[in-house]
């Protein structure tokens, strides 16, 4: 079950500067049978794409059990639509399209707006890094800690590369609006970040040095 | 005057800027340094490592996906007939509101169609992108306020909920899509239009699950 990849060429929002390993190029004949039905060619896709489209959603999402639904929601839609794909645009920008309008629409749903914050699942569920972890594990708590349309901004924005006016368009509001959600998000990460790092630092001080 | 984070931004991201807010970036000695900040937490964000998906999920979405197979062909049918009843029921409905009065009320005025204020021209109606936005939006926080879905919703409403919902992505891809090749504005506009008349009807159908839910909980706690 091995995908073809080929080498990232850029299309669509994001670029090879951006997240090379997210948008996977897939070999047109693999296209081509999936469109035909094989289902050996629907699985490799899936190998291709599932962990770009689980981050996706992780990130856009706080909760892991949504991230979880939007991936499954993503793939039985990408299934069901794979016959009508025509190649306008690249198949892993397509597949992309199709998870954010599944994150907005679990953000707008108002029963999982009601879905209990999961706490330290996400660390708990991440494998150690060698370099940076302290950092990367900051970043996420902060961007989980965003409110939601403000998390979607940041990660649409700084991440997938829409302008403001797609966001806006997106999500049924003003550029205007994506602007200053950008702003005001990147205000509280960095309150959020700051206050981490003293978090942080005062640990260090009680469990290692036991002198401050 | 110290710059906003939104000219920071802007400035971070080479957008247009108006003169005195990049004057009051320039003038101040913080800027730069602000600017380099937001430029690392980009580069920080996209070099968040990526996850793996669930153990598991490719067989959930196969399993999933035969479902729906199932559950769509079973809608098919009950749209059929559903369908006919409503295009029965809305031929009835313009007969009895919108005909004209005659001295012969069981025969239509011809020439007196589109004359009247009873005249169903739906492209007649003025809107513009702008008001169709704020409908969208409306909508959105509409559908936002209503009850949660009840966890067992009769079959025929689930498949029209789920319909409504995927015509409704798919308009948002196209616009998503239009987006990136540069989509007339009347296209646009055409698009946002349809998508606000499928918020509406998705609106009404969730209105009347709910309706529908209370009910039946107001009978089920009299019992």
């Amino acid at each position: 079950m091995t995908a073809l990849l080929r080498p990232f060429a850029s299309a669509g929002h994001l670029s090879a500067d951006v997240m090379p390993n997210l948008v996977p190029q897939i070999d047109t004949t693999l296209v081509t049978r999936a469109r035909a039905g094989d289902r050996a060619a629907h699985a490799e896709i899936y190998t291709a794409f599932s962990s770009p489209i689980f981050t996706l959603a992780r990130r856009m999402l706080a909760s892991k059990a949504s991230a979880e639904d939007v991936l499954q929601e993503t793939f039985v839609d990408v299934l069901r639509k794979i016959g009508d794909f025509r190649g306008e645009a690249e198949l892993g920008f397509w597949i992309r399209r199709i998870a954010i309008n599944k994150c907005l629409m679990y953000m707008r749903s108002s029963w999982v707006s009601r879905r209990e914050p999961e706490g330290d699942e996400r660390i708990a569920a991440e494998p150690a890094r060698a370099t940076g972890l302290d950092e990367q594990l900051a970043l996420e708590r902060a961007l989980d800690a965003l409110a939601d349309v403000a998390r979607a901004v940041v990660w649409l924005h700084d991440v997938e590369g829409y302008t403001h006016k797609e966001i806006g368009r997106l999500m049924g509001l003003s550029t205007s609006f994506s602007k200053s959600q950008l702003a005001r998000a990147h205000e509280r990460l960095r309150v959020l970040l700051e206050g981490q790092n003293e978090a942080i630092g005062d640990e260090l001080c009680v469990q290692v040095l036991k002198t401050c | 005057m110290r710059p906003s984070t939104e000219d920071l931004l802007s400035v971070r991201d080479g957008e247009p800027l108006d003169a005195a807010a990049r004057a009051a970036v320039e003038a101040s000695p913080q800027s730069a340094h602000e600017i380099e900040r937001l430029k690392d937490m980009q580069r920080s964000l996209r070099a968040l490592p990526q996850l793996e998906a669930p153990v598991g999920a490719w067989e959930r979405i196969l399993a999933a996906e035969a479902r729906a197979r199932t559950a769509r062909r079973r809608a098919v049918g009950a749209f059929a007939g559903f369908g006919a009843a409503a295009a029965i029921a809305v031929a009835a409905l313009i007969y009895f509101v919108a005909a004209p009065s005659t001295d012969d009320p069981g025969i239509l005025v011809a020439t007196e169609w589109g004359a009247g204020p009873w005249r169903f021209d739906v492209t007649a109606q003025p809107r513009t992108q702008a008001e169709l936005l704020a409908e969208s939006a409306r909508l959105e926080r509409v559908l936002a306020e209503l009850p949660p879905q009840a966890p067992a919703v009769r079959l025929g409403t689930m498949s029209t909920i789920v319909g409504l919902e995927d015509r409704i992505a798919l308009v948002d891809e196209q616009l998503s899509y239009g987006d990136s090749v540069g989509l007339a504005r009347p296209q646009r506009t055409a698009l946002w239009s349809e998508r606000v008349d499928l918020m509406n009807a998705l609106v009404l159908v969730r209105a009347a699950e709910a309706q529908s839910n209370f009910f039946q909980t107001v009978a089920g706690e009299t019992q």
